[in-house]
């Protein structure tokens, strides 16, 4: 029977349908609510206050806000091995079969064997853990492992999640945020002049839209403004029993609206977090929206009109009213002779010392607000307090609102915004209805007319529709020992009590930011909704300042939790990362490559055979080359074709090398340099035309060349006739190397003569290979004869077989990129994230000669070749290391000494970049940085890392056919 | 996030499609110039604070290079144009 085991619900009223009844659990136990409740009402109705234990000292904790201010409940749903933790109560549908339970207690949230914390909470100041826990300093990781289990907020997910999360991206002239009543008439009055307005609010309710009206997004949260867009979450009802399934939009404005309302504070006393002490509005919003009074005996606590209005709500449910504890000695005439027809007890100029009871509130202790007056204690079942309220301006700061403190409101306030931003209704310190839709209904016809409209709204007629103005207002905290203890919560979500930020002033964070930092205020999922201005009033008090001199700690989004799958969205797994593949992809794959992402590419690192390790197939492939020939895909190199009449005028001014004397049908190595002379791309440039040249930049840069180019050749010298076009994806390009290279090609087919003195090192054809159009030259990464022959993408897999087919007698092997890295660093030839990382000069890595001598032609970087920095002796240099015969390899990041381990009187003098296992030389050999590292060829250093040292050998960077007589072969 | 007005496409793209450059105006240093003319061409950014024309690049479309006046104050995009001077407002 659902009327009677729903002991505090109402039998008429509410926003709920009744026809309707919902069956969920809450720590195993089953419970019943209707349609239209979130799992609080639905708890409160039910009798169960204490839904979890704060996450410091373990004190039983239940409702105390409503909707997004929650900062207690927070509760994990559950759905077989899937969970979703730290949600708020108060924003947590109920669906039919949910799951939930409460968070951070053990074994159970009524008996909870960590509340002994509480009687320790005298020992636990902010920072204890730091100060408890630091010795022996080596034990931290064991303490913390402890702490962490101790304390905390939910659960993570053991599981992955389902990737039910989508995220959604929308434009708008006009962004309104907030469905209350002030929303509704801005985004009314916004679209009024035909501008595309989106109203997202937290409304379930479905509000009729009229043609060219605002479009409403329900059940939606703003969690964040980023520049001129904003993310919005929106929850997704019935997905599934987690709630999961909720979307992230995205959402680019031109004008935002802000009616985010107001949020109500709780007042400053003893045990003030006791379950049963909620804010008026919280057990207003219970009442009139869900049905359901929650006690018998409730005692109103108050520093404004405001609070009035639930006292004679709950009146009006049958609800006993104890007193109205005014902390106002004046206060409205009016109000407190309505409260006297009603028979209510208004006690003026007293205050809440304290409240009693543990699980459960059982009465409150009133005093005087100041001198030292009798106390009183009052039985009751329920309190409603009401410290005030703050509007809610979390998200108009992240939109770059300036704040001040309003001494009248008690609370900051907008003083300045960006102009595409207007704050409405509560939010803006307007706590009258009919005064808020008025003041909405101006800012909407401004964003309009902002956005180029005319808007054309009769304005609502001007009545108060007023819940009793709150301006009239105390101070929360007048008792000096009310406002300093340590049961008199501020932060309720982190613990935070009054006597802590005491504390964090007497050890010196002055800052308002520090003390966040240092005692967790305004922390975590809440960022401090409710905490914030009665922090920064206390601090303002003990440091005789005026509130708006601390200023806020900067609210963070998200601001209501958000789930992190939801911030991932579709990009798990398979889709966490995009990548690119060759035109070689499959082929690889079907010869058991093994892939890595290189850059955005994908690509493959070696093709192990059956049996054989990572390190085994490397150095088959590699000998393969050295002594027969091997096939490595390249096309992620750059291709870049130049056109036009001044396209070598343009070169020679991107170049630091001369291309003049480039011959058509010749390549040559070439380097590009920043403005600041340094090596902003090695490539090869070939000539294919009088006016068509075709460069070759690394993978690396292969994205970055280009915008360079357009870059000078646009906006410096638009009067060179030179035509830029990428070409990279069109072609594929295959190296084809070892000394049997040659014999292999001859083998495919070819029309182009390959004998050296035709087709020399550096040089480039256009021909047929294999009856496939190809581009063929001859260049080498790998220091062995060697071809790179590029064809349409589509055709790569058709030359491979050909050449594979060719290559079958001579043993042609397919190579990985691991196989290919140690090949090039036998040769010394560079790779950029390994020896080029934007920073070194052709003379550190030992390329000084390619500067051309002529001075007459100027070019990128010439000019800061000659700053000091440049040509300073004791720059880092390239060099050669060899480890010890019998030694392994040496470690990549290692750091280079002449012996003794860097540290503060031996200063580090290198830096290995490139480390492998010599394949040809059977030898650790390594690419380093050194100081002056040239002059120290021959000697022994000293290479660290890990905790161990190695020796090395400085050597030239070249390790393996220095004379260069088979890569010319 | 900003929307961005392409002169030579003459439409309006997100943020994504472009790429920002800088507010320098890039020139060829001469190989005589001045130990002075050179530090304060290279290191020395204005880094205004207010309205500041800055060079963007639409790299997921036409790949032309033109001139967006962002402030700085507020990043909002106040104008583009073209560099031959030809564009329209925000």
């Amino acid at each position: 029977m659902a009327e009677t085991r729903q002991r505090w619900r109402l039998s008429r009223g509410g926003a709920i349908d009744r026809g309707s009844p919902i069956r969920f659990t809450f720590d195993g136990h089953a419970y019943e609510g209707y349609e239209g409740d979130t799992l609080a009402s639905a708890l409160f109705a039910n009798d169960v206050f204490v839904l979890g234990r704060s996450w410091k000292y373990h004190r039983p904790r239940g409702v105390m806000a409503s909707g997004v201010a929650e900062p207690n409940a927070l509760v994990t749903l559950l759905d077989g091995d899937q969970s979703v933790p730290n949600l708020q109560a108060t924003m947590v549908p109920l669906t039919e079969g949910l799951v939930a339970i409460s968070q951070n207690r053990w074994p159970g949230v009524r008996h909870d064997w960590l509340a002994g914390f509480d009687l320790l909470s005298r020992f636990l100041p902010p920072g204890f853990y730091y100060k408890t826990f630091n010795w022996p300093r080596r034990l931290w990781p064991l303490y913390e492992g402890v702490l962490r289990r101790l304390a905390g907020l939910g659960q993570a997910p053991r599981h992955p999640q389902g990737s039910s999360y989508d995220q959604l991206y929308a434009h708008a002239d006009i962004l309104v945020v907030g469905a209350g009543v002030a929303g509704l008439a801005a985004a009314r009055a916004a679209a009024s002049g035909g501008a595309r307005v989106l109203l997202v609010g937290q409304s379930t309710i479905d509000a009729p839209v009229s043609a060219g009206g605002p479009a409403i997004l329900k059940r939606a949260t703003m969690v964040g403004c980023y520049g001129s867009y904003a993310a919005v979450y929106e929850q997704h009802p019935r997905d599934d029993r987690l709630g999961r399934g909720g979307r992230l939009h995205r959402i680019r404005f031109g004008q935002l609206i802000l009616a985010t309302g107001a949020i109500e504070r709780p007042l400053l006393f003893d045990n003030n977090d006791r379950p049963g002490i909620l804010l008026a509005s919280a057990i207003l919003q219970l009442l009139q929206c869900f049905a359901v009074m929650p006690g018998r005996r409730l005692v109103v606590a108050t520093n404004n009109d405001h609070a009035y209005t639930t006292a004679f709500a709950a009146q009006e449910a049958g609800c006993e009213i104890a007193a109205i504890v005014d902390l106002r000695r004046g206060g409205s005439v009016a109000l407190r002779q309505a409260a006297a027809r009603r028979g209510i007890r208004v006690v003026a100029g007293r205050t809440i010392l304290s409240a009693e009871g543990k699980e459960h509130v059982r009465a409150v202790m009133v005093a005087a607000t100041e001198g030292r007056g009798a106390s009183e204690t009052i039985a009751c079942d329920l309190v409603a307090m009401s410290g005030g309220w703050n509007p809610s301006l979390q998200l108009a700061t992240q939109a770059g609102a300036i704040l001040r403190y309003d001494a009248a409101r008690e609370a900051f306030v907008v003083a300045g915004l960006p102009e595409y931003v207007q704050v409405a209704g509560a939010a803006s310190g307007i706590y009258d209805a009919g005064e808020a839709v008025r003041d909405a209904e101006a800012k909407g016809q401004r964003a309009a007319e902002n956005s180029g409209r005319s808007p054309s709204l009769r304005p609502t007629p001007a009545t108060t529709i007023t819940h009793g103005p709150c301006n009239a207002i105390a101070p929360a905290m007048v008792r000096r020992e009310s406002g300093r203890s340590q049961k008199a919560f501020i932060d309720f979500q982190n613990d935070v009590s009054a006597r802590d930020l005491v504390i964090a002033l007497q050890e010196g964070y002055v800052s308002v930011e520090h003390t966040k930092r240092y005692t967790t205020l305004g922390m975590g999922l809440d960022q401090g909704k409710t905490s914030t201005v009665h922090a920064v009033q206390l601090l303002g008090a003990l440091r005789a300042r005026s509130p708006g001199e601390i200023g806020t700690p900067r609210p963070r989004p998200p601001f209501v939790p958000v789930p992190l799958a939801a911030y991932a969205g579709f990009r798990q797994g398979a889709l966490l990362q995009p990548f690119r593949r060759t035109a070689l992809d499959g082929w690889h794959k079907a010869r058991g490559a093994l892939f890595e992402n290189a850059g955005l590419w994908r690509r493959p690192i070696a093709y192990p055979r059956p049996g054989e390790t990572l390190p085994e197939a490397e150095r088959r492939e590699a000998r393969a080359v050295r002594s027969a020939v091997g096939l490595f895909d390249v096309s992620p190199f750059g291709k870049i074709e130049i056109h036009g009449r001044d396209s070598l005028a343009f070169l020679n001014r991107i170049y630091a090398n001369d291309l003049s004397k480039l011959a058509i049908g010749r390549s040559v190595y070439s380097m590009m340099l920043t403005e600041h002379g340094r090596i902003f791309d090695d490539g090869i440039v070939s000539r294919l035309g009088d006016d068509h040249y075709l460069l070759s930049p690394t993978s690396a840069m292969a994205d970055r060349v280009p915008q360079w180019l357009d870059l000078w050749a646009q906006t410096v010298w638009p009067e060179l006739e030179v035509r830029i076009s990428t070409v990279s994806d069109q072609w594929a390009q295959v190296a084809l190397q070892g000394p049997l290279a040659r014999e292999v090609l001859r083998r495919a087919g070819t029309d182009v003569s390959l004998e050296q003195a035709d087709f020399p090192m550096m040089s480039m054809r256009q021909g047929l290979v294999a009856r496939l159009p190809a581009r063929l030259s001859r260049a080498s990464f790998t220091g062995e004869l060697g071809f790179e022959i590029a064809v349409p993408a589509s055709l790569a897999p058709s030359l491979c077989d050909a050449l594979m087919d060719a290559g079958a007698g001579h043993g042609i092997t397919p190579y990985g990129l691991m196989a290919s890295n140690i090949l090039r660093l036998e040769k010394g030839f560079l790779i950029h994230g390994a020896e080029l990382d934007g920073n070194q000069t052709l003379d550190d890595v030992g390329l000084g000669w390619m500067v051309r001598k002529r001075k007459t032609e100027n070019f990128i970087g010439c000019r800061a070749l000659s700053l000091p920095d440049l040509i300073r002796k004791d720059r880092r240099q390239l060099v050669g290391l060899l480890s010890e015969p019998g030694d392994e390899a040496l470690p990549l990041g290692g750091l280079v000494s002449r012996g003794a381990e860097p540290g503060p009187e031996h200063p580090w003098i290198g830096r290995v970049v490139s480390s492998g296992f010599s394949v040809a030389l059977d030898h650790g050999i390594a690419l380093a940085f050194v100081e002056s590292g040239r002059a120290l060829k021959g000697q022994k250093i000293q290479i660290f890392a890990n905790g161990k040292s190695q020796v090395a050998t400085v050597s030239d960077p070249v390790f393996y056919d220095v004379a260069r007589e088979r890569i010319n072969g | 996030m900003q929307s961005i007005y392409c002169p030579y496409c003459d439409a309006v793209f997100d943020e994504e499609d472009m790429t920002f450059g800088s507010a320098k105006r890039r020139r060829l240093l001469a190989a005589d110039s001045t130990r002075e003319d050179v530090v304060d061409y290279l290191f020395m950014d204005a880094n205004v604070r207010g309205p500041v024309e800055e060079l963007w690049y639409h790299s997921f479309g036409c790949r032309r290079w033109f001139l967006v006046t962002r402030d700085t104050r507020s990043n909002l995009v106040l104008s583009s144009r073209s560099l031959e001077g030809e564009g329209q407002d925000g």
